[in-house]
């Protein structure tokens, strides 16, 4: 009898730790960053998400299968101005804020985490010499 | 009594692994002896723990290790040659660097020097007049 309590227990353990591990909330499965080319569409805002964070960024407009979309960049140092044309390391958070619209209506813009970011300068095309 | 010892071992050994997989913070000495320093940036900010810490860049003339200075004093520029006391740890902050226009997220490991006393270095070859005024002596916490 102690041998087999001697052998199951720390397996009992490892098993609970892994539950507790796999219960806790707010832990999300991991996602690789994604790459995204955004610009900035408004000023430096500060704004509560709809999961409860407060959190500093930008309103961003990128393309996405030839449709303009928005989302709320955030950064914790916003250096920034509105116009500016970024490259974006991030992720999605699954949260969002609530934005006004063209027509002062609000809209659910999806939060992005940034990670990385540096301004978007289009390098100039190679134009072949006409011979 | 006899019957808890065949789990004492492995609740130890749980108990070790989850002790060093909790501990936080550096490993890394502390010092807080002056350093030379020159300034690779003017006076900017850094966030740790969603607190934005003033400050400056920095490279040690010796070591040509980049630091963090922390102070709230915002006289220097950047180039000025500086002896900086105060004691210095690791962090990975959110940093933007001004001159490629970047930021980045938990940028790091970087070493930020918490700043006792900073004043313009005395080897300094255009040594003016005043210069002791900026000295600088954060709040110790």
């Amino acid at each position: 009898m102690r041998r087999i309590i001697k052998t199951l227990w720390p397996t009992l353990l490892l098993g609970l730790a892994f539950v507790q591990a796999g219960c806790r909330s707010g832990l999300h499965p991991w996602v690789p960053p994604e790459e995204c080319k955004v610009t900035i569409v408004s000023d430096a805002a500060f704004v509560r998400t709809g999961q409860g964070d407060h959190v500093d960024g930008y309103l961003a407009e990128y393309n996405t299968d030839f449709r303009k979309e928005r989302m709320f960049m955030v950064l914790e140092i916003t250096h920034y101005l509105k116009g500016d044309r970024l490259i974006l390391n991030g992720r999605f958070t699954g949260d969002s804020v609530r934005m006004p619209f063209r027509d002062k209506k609000q809209e659910k813009v999806p939060v992005f985490l940034v990670e990385r970011a540096k301004p978007n300068i289009p390098s100039v095309p190679v134009i072949p010499t006409l011979k | 009594m006899k019957t808890l010892r065949p789990f004492g071992s492995p609740f130890v050994i749980i108990l070790a692994l989850s002790l060093i997989g909790c501990r936080s913070g550096p490993i890394e000495g502390r010092s807080s002896r002056a350093r030379t320093m020159i300034l690779t940036s003017g006076p900017t900010e850094i966030v740790m723990s969603s607190s934005k810490v003033p400050g400056y860049w920095s490279q040690e003339t010796y070591s040509e290790q980049e630091f963090f200075l922390y102070t709230r004093v915002r006289s220097f520029e950047k180039g000025n040659r500086v002896e900086v006391e105060g004691p210095f740890g690791n962090a990975f902050p959110a940093v933007f660097r001004d001159e490629a226009g970047l930021y980045l997220r938990g940028y790091g490991p970087t070493l930020v020097l918490v700043v006792w006393k900073m004043e313009r270095s005395d080897d300094q070859n255009d040594k003016r007049p005043g210069t002791q005024e900026a000295a600088d002596h954060a709040p110790h916490h």
